[in-house]
C-alpha cells in the first residue's frame, strides 16, 4: 500500500512538472472497481464474415475466423482441424465444418467428420462421421455445399479419384457416396434441392439427381461448355437463380444454367477489351468473383499469362448484372478472395499478402470502411 | 538484451525477406523490404508469383534448388523439401514419399528442354514451414486432378499429414 501511494505521488509530481494540461491527479488515482468475469454469450454483429484459414505453417490446426462485416472487429474463432472446409446454414445459425483429425495431432488414427457449430455462440453442437475419402484441399467455395432446403450437405471427396459424400442432416448421418469421375465442386440447384451440378475435366458439366435415400437417382452430362486446356474455368462461380456465373482464366464470363435436365450454356462474354486482353488483364485468386447488390465483381491482374491464375488482384472490376456492362474499377487490395455482404452494400476482399480483410462500402461511392489482419493464410470468404 | 532483440529481428527480417525474394522479382522484393521496415511490424508474408507466370527465364537463380525460382518448381505449391532436410528427389528423414502426385512441365533454361516433373508430397510429419512456394505453370482446377496443386497429395497415404514437396524428373519432351 505504501508503495502504491508513493507511485501515485510520483505520477502527480511528474504530471505537474510537465504541465500536462487536463490531467487530474485525482482522476489518475481513482480506484478501479472490482470486476466480474463473464463468458461473452454470442456474436451480435449483423453482418458477419467467416474466413477459413488453412494455417499452412501448422496445417493440422486450421481455423475459421469471424469478423464483423461492418466494423472489421474480430469477433471470434472456431478451430477447423486439418484442411477443413466450411459452410454456413441458410439461416446463418449453424456453421458446418468437414474436416480431419488424427488422434495424435499430426499422426495416429484418422477421423473424418462434419462438425456442426453454433455460428453465433461459437459453441460446438454435434458431429457426424463421414468417409475418410474427404478431399484434403485448400479452402475453396463449393467443396462443401448445402442443398437449398437445408437437408443435404454434400462433401467433396478425392483419393485422388473423385466422388462426393452425401450427408442427410435430418438423419444426422452420411447416407451415400456418389462417384464423380473427372468432375469437381458441388453446385446446388436452388429451385431443385435434390439436384446438384459439377464441372468436369473434359469441359462438360454434370447434373446429379438425389433419391430420397441420398443415392444418385439420375445423372446427365452436358455438351462441351468450356475449354479446360486453353480457357479453364475457376471453380468458384456465383448463382442467379439456377444459373452459375464463372470466369475463365483468360477473362471470359461463362454462365451455365443447371435448371434443366442437362446443364447448358447460358451466355458468354468477354470481361476485357481487346487492348486489355493484349495487356494480359486476367482474373485471379481462389475466390475471384463476387455477386451482390446487382453488381458482379471480378479480381483482376495485368501482365497475366499461363500460370498467373492465382495472382492477387491489382484491381477489382465491377459489372452491372442487368446491363452486363462494366461500370467501374476499384483498387485490388492484393485480393485473392472477394465477396459481398448479403445486402450487397459491402465488398469484402482478402489481401493475401497482408493476410487482411478489407471492407469497402459500395452502397454509394466505394469507400474503405475498415481493414483488419486475419489469421495466416485466409483464402475464402463466407457471409451470413 | 538489445543485441539479442536485434539479432532476433534480423533473423525474422531475413526469413521474411528470403521468403519474399523467393516468390517475387528482385525489384519487388526490395519494395517489400521497405514496406516491412516502414511498418515496423512483422506481417505474415505469403508467397505469390507476381510475375504473371513468365518470370522463370529472367529470374536470377533458376539453378538453385533451395529457391522458389528453381526451374523445376514451375507448378509447385508447397514447402521445398530442399529446405526441410531432404533434397530435390528425396524426402527429409522421417517423412515418406506420397503414393500419388501431380505433374508439371517445366523448361530447363540450361538445355532448353521441357521436362515432365513429378511433384511428390512428403508425408506423415508436421508441415515443414520453410521455403513456401507457389508457382502454377500449366496448373488447372481439380477437374484436371493430375495437374492440380491446391490439394494434399499425401491423400492416398496411410499417414496423410503434409510435410513438404520434391520435384522429380520423370520424362523429357
Amino acid at each position: 500500500m505504501r508503495f502504491h501511494d508513493r507511485a501515485i505521488g510520483a505520477g502527480c509530481l511528474g504530471a505537474a512538472l510537465a504541465i500536462v494540461g487536463g490531467i487530474s491527479c485525482q482522476t489518475a488515482s481513482a480506484q478501479l472497481p472490482v470486476e466480474q468475469l463473464t463468458n461473452k454469450p454470442a456474436i451480435t454483429a449483423k453482418n458477419r464474415v467467416y474466413i477459413p484459414d488453412i494455417a499452412i505453417m501448422h496445417i493440422a490446426d486450421g481455423k475459421v475466423h469471424v469478423i464483423d462485416g461492418d466494423t472489421g472487429n474480430y469477433e471470434g474463432v472456431i478451430g477447423s482441424g486439418f484442411t477443413g472446409q466450411s459452410k454456413l446454414s441458410k439461416d446463418g445459425k449453424d456453421l458446418f465444418i468437414a474436416t480431419t483429425y488424427y488422434d495424435r495431432g499430426q499422426r495416429g488414427n484418422r477421423s473424418d467428420i462434419v462438425e456442426v457449430w453454433d455460428a453465433e455462440t461459437l459453441h460446438f453442437k454435434y458431429e457426424i462421421a463421414i468417409s475418410d475419402k474427404r478431399a484434403m484441399a485448400l479452402n475453396y467455395k463449393w467443396l462443401l455445399s448445402l442443398s437449398s432446403n437445408g437437408r443435404w450437405l454434400i462433401v467433396q471427396n478425392a483419393t485422388p479419384a473423385t466422388s462426393v459424400t452425401v450427408v442427410d442432416l435430418e438423419k444426422k448421418a452420411a447416407v451415400a457416396e456418389i462417384a464423380m469421375p473427372g468432375c469437381w465442386a458441388i453446385y446446388p440447384v436452388p429451385s431443385q434441392p435434390n439436384k446438384f451440378g459439377s464441372l468436369c475435366g473434359d469441359g462438360t458439366a454434370q447434373i446429379v439427381t438425389l433419391a430420397d435415400d441420398g443415392s444418385a437417382a439420375g445423372r446427365t452430362v452436358s455438351d462441351t461448355l468450356f475449354d479446360p486446356e486453353n480457357d479453364a474455368l475457376f471453380i468458384q462461380g456465383e448463382a442467379t437463380g439456377d444459373t452459375y456465373h464463372f470466369v475463365s482464366f483468360t477473362g471470359n464470363l461463362v454462365s451455365i444454367d443447371f435448371s434443366g435436365d442437362k446443364a447448358k450454356a447460358a451466355g458468354k462474354m468477354s470481361l476485357v477489351t481487346g487492348d486489355e486482353r493484349k495487356k494480359g488483364w486476367r482474373p485471379g485468386g481462389y475466390q475471384p468473383v463476387a455477386l451482390g447488390g446487382g453488381k458482379f465483381y471480378v479480381a483482376m491482374h495485368p501482365g497475366g499469362g499461363e500460370g498467373s491464375h492465382k495472382t492477387p488482384a491489382k484491381e477489382i472490376w465491377v459489372y452491372d448484372v442487368a446491363s452486363k456492362k462494366r461500370v467501374g474499377k476499384m483498387p485490388g487490395h492484393g485480393a485473392t478472395a472477394i465477396g459481398t455482404s448479403s445486402d450487397g452494400t459491402r465488398l469484402y476482399a482478402i489481401d493475401a499478402e497482408k493476410a487482411s480483410l478489407v471492407i469497402t462500402d459500395v452502397a454509394k461511392k466505394p469507400k474503405v470502411r475498415a481493414t483488419v489482419q486475419v489469421g495466416e493464410f485466409p483464402s475464402q470468404i463466407e457471409v451470413n | 538484451m538489445f543485441q539479442i532483440i536485434e539479432q532476433w529481428i534480423d533473423r525474422m527480417a531475413e526469413r521474411r525477406v528470403r521468403a519474399t525474394a523467393q516468390s517475387t522479382s528482385r525489384r519487388s522484393a526490395v519494395a517489400k523490404i521497405g514496406t516491412l521496415m516502414v511498418g515496423g511490424a512483422v506481417l505474415p508474408m505469403l508467397p505469390f508469383d507476381r510475375s504473371g507466370g513468365e518470370a522463370h527465364a529472367a529470374l536470377p537463380a533458376p539453378q538453385d534448388p533451395t529457391k522458389c525460382e528453381y526451374w523445376r518448381n514451375c507448378a509447385l505449391d508447397g514447402f521445398l523439401c530442399t529446405c526441410c532436410g531432404g533434397s530435390i528427389t528425396s524426402c527429409p528423414p522421417g517423412a515418406e514419399a506420397s503414393k500419388v502426385t501431380w505433374v508439371g512441365t517445366c523448361k530447363n533454361p540450361k538445355d532448353g528442354r521441357d521436362y515432365l516433373v513429378s511433384y511428390n508430397d512428403c508425408c506423415g510429419k508436421v508441415a515443414c514451414g520453410r521455403c513456401l512456394c507457389n508457382y502454377n505453370q500449366g496448373e488447372r482446377p481439380a477437374y484436371r486432378m493430375g495437374i492440380h496443386n491446391d490439394i494434399n497429395w499425401c491423400m492416398a497415404d496411410k499417414q496423410t499429414m503434409y510435410h513438404c514437396t520434391v520435384s522429380v524428373i520423370v520424362g523429357v519432351n
